[in-house]
C-alpha cells in the first residue's frame, strides 16, 4: 500500500496519526487520548477544549504542509489546507492572514439557551419620589443582599478605610466567589491624570490574600495571560467600584473547586494609589489620602445550571410612560429580546418593573451627554442620574430620549452606556450602578420580521439593553475595534477572537495595529471580518461584540454565561 | 423619430446616466460603515475622517433612508458632516425642519447645523426656537448659544416670550451671564 505523500507529511510532522487506504486520513488534533510525540496540547483562547500542536517561531519554523501563524496566545505550527476541508479532526481551513488557508480551532459554539416557564412579569412601579437634586451626589449606600431562602451568601460590611489600610474578612466553608464593592467618600479624587489621558479612578482590591496566600495582586497579575489571571480588573467608574471574583476562565476553574475558608484580607486601593508602580505621571501617584467604605458580599452553592434575574427599568422620557409600557407591543418585543439573550447565559429574566421619574429629572436628563471624560466624573449628568435608581436586587436601566457623544463628530448619539463593569450590584443608588439606554429606535417596529434586524426598533434596543445588562453583570467586550488580539484583555478563552492581521482582507492587514509601521489611525475589524467561523476570526454574532451589526446574534459564551450567573444579583434557579 | 421615441431616449438616457452616476457600492466599505454606524462606542472624527470619499454616499444614503432607525440615521448624518460636509448641508437644513422626521434626528441635524452650514446655520436655527418639539428647541438654542454672541442674543430675544421653564429661557439664562462676562465677544 503506498502512503500518500501528503498524508505521510501532515500525519507525521503534524499530527502523528496513522493513514489507512488511499485517501489522506488527517487524523485528530483533538488531545484525547493524547497528543502525538513531538506535540503538546494546548489549551486555551487560541483552541478552547484543547488542540495537540506544536509551538513555532519564524525563526524556527514548521515541518513540510504546515505554517507557523501568530495567534493571539503564541505562534504555533498549524496544517495549510487548500479549501474547506482538508484538516484534521477538531480543526477546520480558515483564513490567516499572510499565512494564507491553515486549520484553524472552529470558533467555540455559544451556550444553549435555557428554556424559561414565562416571559418576565412587567409592571408599573409608579413614579419614583425623589426630591430635586442640586449639587453633585456621590451617595454611600447599603447593600440590598438579601440572603433569603435559598441563602446564597452574606454581607460583611468591613467599615470605612483609607487607602494602604489592610482589612480582614472571614469567608465561610462552601464559599465560591466574592465581590468587593467599595464606595469613596465625596472628598476623594475622582480623576487620574495617566499617560496623556484621564481615567476615573476606580478604587480596587489589592492585594487580595487567603488562607494560602496571595490571591491577587493588581501589578503583577499583568504577567499572565488575562484568562490565566484570578481577577481581570480595569479602572471603569470613578470613586465607587466593584470587582466581582470569578471573572476569568482561571478564577471559574477555582470557583468551581470552593474557596479556601477562613481568614482573607484585602488592602484598600485605587487606580491613583497603584500608580506609584505603574508611573502614571499624576502628581498625586501613589497617594493614600482616599477613603472608602468596603463590603464583601460572599457568594455559596458552587455555579448554578440556572439563575433568575430582576430588572427596573426608569423612563426618563418626554413620551414614555410607565402606564403606557407594560402593554405597549413594542416594549413587549424589546422584553422577549432581552429575555432571549440573556437566556443564553442561563438566565430567566423573572420581573421587570417601569418606573416613571419626577418632571424635574425628565427635564434634565431625558438628552444625557456621555464621553469617556464624563464617565470619569462623578458630577456628570450621566452619572448623576445613575443616582436615582431606588435600592432592590434588580439591574436599573435608565431609558433616554437621546444619547448625545461630546467629543464626538456633532449630531452623534449613542445607544447606550454602562456605569462600570460589573456594575456595583446591590448597591442601587451610586454613581456607578446601573446602564442608560437610548429609546429613540424603541418605535421604529416597520422593519421587525422573524429574525433580529438593525432595522427593528425594539430588536435594538432590546439587545442593546441586554449587552449593557451583560456589562452590569462582569463581562467586557471579547473584542475591541483594533481586534489586536483577545488575549490583550478577553479574560475568556471560549469566547470567539479576532486578530486583525489574519481577518481583514490583505489590503488592510499592512494597517493592523500589531503590525509593523502601523498608521496613526489603524485598522478597525468589522462584523464581517469576524465572521468567518473560526475562533481566531469570529464573535461578530456575540452579544458583547463591540458593535451591533446584522450579524448580532446575541450568544454568550459558556464560561460568559457562568460569570453572569456569579453575579450577586443573579439568583440560582 | 417620432415624439414618443424621443421621450423614450430621454427616459433611456436619464436611467442610463442616473446608473452611470450611482456607482456600485464596494460591499468591503458597505460592511465597514455599516459597522461603524453600529458601534456601542462613539466613533472619532479621525476614525471616520479615515475612511475614503466613496464613504459618503453610502453615510447620504443610511442618512436619507426613511427605513432605517432615527439613531442610525443620526449617526450617518453627523459622519457625513465630517467626510463631506457639502453632501450634509442640504440633508441638515432639511431635515432640522422636517417636523415629520424622528425628534432625535431633527436634534442631532440641529447640532450640526453650526458646523456644517456656517454663517447661513443662524437663519435655521432661529426659527426653530418656537418649534412644537421641546428637545428641538433646546438644541436650537444651545447650537445658537455655543456660535457666539450673535446667536446668543437671538435667544435672549426669543426667551423674552417664553416661560423660565422652556428650555430656551434655560439657555437664554447661561447666555445673558456669558454676555456680561464677556460683551466684546462675537464670533
Amino acid at each position: 500500500m503506498r502512503i500518500p505523500l501528503s498524508c505521510f507529511l501532515v500525519s507525521l510532522a503534524v499530527l502523528g496519526t496513522a493513514c489507512s487506504g488511499d485517501v489522506a486520513d488527517l487524523g485528530s488534533a483533538t488531545c484525547s487520548p493524547g497528543c502525538a510525540s513531538g506535540l503538546t496540547c494546548v489549551d486555551n483562547a487560541d483552541f478552547p477544549g484543547g488542540v495537540c500542536t506544536a509551538s513555532c517561531s519564524q525563526s524556527s519554523g514548521c515541518a513540510s504542509g504546515s505554517t507557523c501563524v501568530q495567534l493571539s496566545t503564541g505562534e504555533y505550527c498549524l496544517p495549510s489546507c487548500a479549501s474547506g476541508n482538508g484538516c484534521p479532526t477538531g480543526l477546520v481551513c480558515g483564513t490567516a492572514g499572510s499565512a494564507g488557508q491553515v486549520c484553524l480551532a472552529p470558533a467555540a459554539a455559544p451556550a444553549t439557551a435555557v428554556s424559561c416557564p414565562n416571559q418576565p412579569a412587567a409592571s408599573n412601579g409608579g413614579t419614583i419620589d425623589v426630591t430635586e437634586m442640586t449639587g453633585c451626589l456621590q451617595p454611600i449606600v447599603q447593600s440590598t443582599y438579601a440572603p433569603a431562602p435559598p441563602a446564597i451568601g452574606s454581607t460583611l460590611a468591613l467599615g470605612d478605610h483609607s487607602v494602604g489600610e489592610t482589612v480582614q474578612f472571614q469567608l465561610p466553608a462552601g464559599t465560591t466567589g466574592f465581590t468587593v464593592v467599595s464606595q469613596g467618600q465625596s472628598t476623594n479624587v475622582g480623576q487620574v491624570h495617566a499617560f496623556g489621558s484621564v481615567f476615573p479612578n476606580s478604587p480596587l482590591p489589592t492585594p487580595i490574600t487567603g488562607p494560602g496566600g496571595t490571591f491577587f495582586d493588581y501589578p503583577t497579575s499583568f504577567d499572565r495571560a488575562p484568562s490565566d489571571r484570578t481577577l481581570t480588573w480595569s479602572p471603569i467608574s470613578p470613586v465607587t467600584a466593584a470587582v466581582t471574583f470569578p471573572n476569568g476562565t482561571a478564577g471559574l476553574k477555582t470557583a468551581a473547586q470552593g474557596l479556601t475558608p477562613g481568614n482573607w484580607s484585602l488592602t484598600v486601593s485605587d487606580l491613583l494609589h497603584e500608580c506609584a508602580a505603574l508611573g502614571c505621571g499624576d502628581p498625586g501617584d501613589g497617594s493614600t489620602a482616599n477613603r472608602y467604605d468596603v463590603t464583601v458580599l460572599t457568594r455559596s452553592g458552587g455555579i448554578p445550571d440556572r439563575g433568575a434575574l430582576d430588572l427596573a427599568i426608569y423612563l426618563v422620557s418626554g413620551s414614555l410612560t410607565a402606564a403606557s409600557a407594560t402593554n405597549d407591543p413594542n416594549f413587549r418585543r424589546m422584553l422577549e429580546r432581552i429575555s432571549a439573550d440573556l437566556a443564553r447565559a442561563g438566565i430567566c429574566v423573572q420581573s421587570v418593573t417601569y418606573y416613571d421619574v419626577p418632571a424635574w429629572a425628565r427635564s434634565r436628563w431625558s438628552s444625557v451627554p456621555v464621553s469617556d471624560d464624563l464617565a470619569a466624573d462623578p458630577c456628570s449628568e450621566y452619572r448623576q442620574l445613575l443616582t436615582l435608581a431606588r435600592p432592590g436586587n434588580v439591574v436599573s436601566l435608565f431609558f433616554v430620549d437621546d444619547i448625545t457623544s461630546p467629543g464626538a463628530p456633532i449630531g452623534t448619539r449613542l445607544v447606550g452606556y454602562d456605569g462600570a463593569i460589573p456594575g456595583v450590584s446591590t448597591f442601587n443608588g451610586t454613581t456607578a450602578g446601573g446602564a442608560i439606554v437610548s429609546s429613540a429606535d424603541l418605535s421604529g417596529a416597520s422593519g421587525c420580521g422573524n429574525d433580529f434586524s438593525t432595522r427593528c426598533g425594539p430588536d435594538v434596543v432590546g439587545e442593546t439593553a441586554a449587552h449593557e445588562v451583560g456589562h452590569a453583570l462582569g463581562l467586557f467586550h471579547p473584542t475591541e475595534a483594533l481586534g489586536a488580539s483577545g488575549e490583550d484583555f478577553d479574560p475568556l478563552t471560549d469566547t470567539p477572537q479576532c486578530l486583525c492581521a489574519l481577518c481583514v482582507s490583505a489590503a488592510a492587514r499592512g494597517g493592523c495595529a500589531d503590525q509593523q509601521n502601523a498608521p496613526a489611525q489603524p485598522t478597525q475589524v468589522d462584523g464581517s471580518d469576524c465572521a468567518q467561523g473560526t475562533q481566531s476570526c469570529g464573535g461578530a454574532d456575540y452579544l458583547m461584540f463591540w458593535q451591533l451589526t446584522d450579524l448580532s446574534r446575541g450568544n454568550l459564551s459558556p464560561q460568559e454565561g457562568q460569570v453572569m450567573r456569579l453575579n450577586p444579583l443573579v439568583r440560582p434557579l | 423619430m417620432s415624439a414618443r421615441q424621443a421621450a423614450l431616449c430621454v427616459v433611456a438616457a436619464l436611467v442610463v446616466g442616473g446608473a452611470a452616476r450611482a456607482a456600485p457600492v464596494d460591499p468591503g466599505l458597505k460592511a465597514r460603515v455599516d459597522g461603524l454606524l453600529g458601534s456601542y462606542r462613539a466613533v472619532t472624527v479621525a476614525e471616520w475622517r479615515s475612511l475614503p470619499a466613496e464613504a459618503a454616499p453610502v453615510l447620504e444614503a443610511v442618512a436619507r433612508d426613511r427605513t432605517a432607525l432615527p439613531t442610525w440615521r443620526a449617526r450617518a448624518l453627523a459622519a457625513l458632516g465630517v467626510v463631506q460636509p457639502a453632501a450634509a448641508a442640504p440633508l441638515v437644513r432639511g431635515l432640522a425642519t422636517d417636523v415629520t422626521a424622528p425628534v432625535v434626528l431633527r436634534s442631532a441635524a440641529v447640532d450640526g447645523a453650526p458646523g456644517v452650514l456656517g454663517a447661513e446655520a443662524r437663519g435655521v436655527l432661529v426659527p426653530l426656537l418656537r418649534d412644537r418639539e421641546a428637545a428641538v428647541r433646546l438644541r436650537s438654542a444651545r447650537a445658537l448659544a455655543g456660535s457666539g454672541a450673535a446667536g446668543c442674543r437671538a435667544v435672549i430675544a426669543e426667551a423674552r416670550s417664553r416661560p423660565v421653564s422652556d428650555p430656551v429661557a434655560r439657555t437664554a439664562a447661561s447666555c445673558e451671564a456669558r454676555l456680561r462676562e464677556n460683551p466684546a465677544r462675537d464670533r
